[in-house]
């Protein structure tokens, strides 16, 4: 079967990451189709064969790309989806949107002791991160925080494990959110 | 299950299906290339052949990184088509960068002699001084950014201790650029003899070809696989 107008999705998603496109555009063979609020338009990602994760590497004992500040970074998507994912029996993408403050202030809760710029320079260099990578979906100007498409691809039976760790986390304290 | 695959996987036992996907997987996420004695579908001719055929399907293709090393890079036709829509292409700065340590770490120690090959790999660091005093980039903040940029991509490595003369990483070129297809990695050499030397005759030679729609470069050092 040879299909190159799927190649070219393919490689293009692997170049720049999950794609945005109207929703009226047709799904590419092979790619999972996640439409976003608003019906207007879609994300588009590649399914792998069997749907193979990048765990998988920790099987082969190989070596993933190292992230920058590991630690922050998954403490911020942490943070993220405890404040987005309100219906934990479900699935946790879409989710409902948060704040940067209220994702700050669960980071700020989870590591107390650094003073507001720490907090805020840290944060908003791993926010910036899981942006550029598609965990998260930021609209900077609204400071608007929601999960990315790359959620929804968590493989189901690593959710029992994720809902136990939300569980464990502290919620955005309400006093602490002159935004919303 | 995904539909692109179904056919070629379908046929397979479950030991031989998972060995292809596992490889794969290896190929498509790992930062280095996977090794033969790890991987039985990078081993075995016939299932390599059809790793190689669920590679081409998604626009990329099994690259030989040598010493029985695979990894997967872009399909020549796909990656044209990438560049020529703009999807993927590095920022001007990062690019700057990258061109940087290409040249210090690569170029000019295999002009000298140091280092055979065409894989755009070197133990030679490109250091802060290359980068910072001796260059024209501007903006150390933001030469800073695109660094982290360009090692978060695993388009360069640091490594540290290189420079006596000023504190800071040093660079050497990351294992992104053994992804590169024979093709990709005589263009880049072509691109980088027209960036720093457009008048040498090297450089017409290129130019003339590239003119003429003709693929082969008579001055690689390795021919096309």
């Amino acid at each position: 079967m040879s299909n190159p107008e799927a190649a070219l999705w393919w490689a293009r998603s692997r170049a720049v990451g999950p794609l945005r496109v109207p929703s009226a555009t047709r799904t590419p063979a092979g790619m999972l189709r996640l439409v976003g609020r608003g019906g207007e338009h879609c994300w588009l990602l590649p399914r792998p064969p069997d749907d193979v994760t990048p765990a998988m590497l920790r099987e082969l004992r190989m070596q993933v790309l190292p992230v920058e500040f590991p630690n922050e970074t998954s403490r911020v998507l942490a943070a993220a989806l405890r404040c987005c994912w309100t219906d934990i029996q479900g699935s946790p993408w879409p989710g409902r949107p948060a704040t940067m403050r209220e994702v700050l202030d669960v980071v700020d809760q989870l590591t107390p002791g650094r003073g507001e710029e720490v907090l805020h320079r840290f944060g908003v260099g791993a926010l910036r991160r899981l942006n550029a990578s598609r965990w998260l979906d930021i609209d900077d100007d609204a400071q608007r925080v929601c999960l990315g498409p790359r959620v929804a691809t968590w493989p189901d039976q690593d959710l029992p494990v994720l809902r136990e760790l939300c569980r464990e986390l502290p919620l955005p304290r309400p006093d602490r959110e002159p935004d919303r | 299950m995904s539909g692109l695959f179904d056919d070629l996987l379908q046929p397979l036992g479950d030991k031989q299906r998972d060995a292809l996907v596992s490889a794969w997987a290896a190929l498509e996420y790992g930062s280095e290339p996977a090794s033969e004695a790890a991987l039985p579908a990078l081993r075995d001719a016939a299932l390599r052949h059809l790793l190689d055929q669920m590679l081409r399907r998604t626009g990329r293709t099994l690259v030989d990184a040598g010493a029985y090393l695979w990894t997967s890079g872009y399909r020549d036709d796909i990656a044209a088509v990438l560049a020529a829509n703009g999807w993927g292409i590095l920022p001007p700065l990062e690019r700057a960068a990258l061109v940087l340590v290409l040249i210090h770490s690569v170029a000019i120690p295999r002009a000298e002699g140091h280092l055979a090959g065409d894989d755009w790999q070197s133990t030679h660091p490109t250091t802060p001084t290359h980068l910072r005093k001796l260059s024209q980039v501007r903006g150390q903040r933001r030469l800073s950014d695109a660094l982290q940029w360009l090692r978060a991509a695993g388009l360069v490595r640091s490594v540290r201790g290189a420079d006596s003369e000023m504190a800071g990483a040093s660079y050497v070129p990351g294992p992104a650029l053994r992804r590169l297809t024979p093709a990709a990695r005589r263009r880049l050499q072509e691109n980088l003899i027209l960036a720093v030397g457009p008048d040498t005759a090297l450089a017409t030679a290129i130019t003339v070809r590239r003119s003429l729609g003709r693929p082969e470069v008579t001055t690689s050092p390795r021919s096309s696989s």
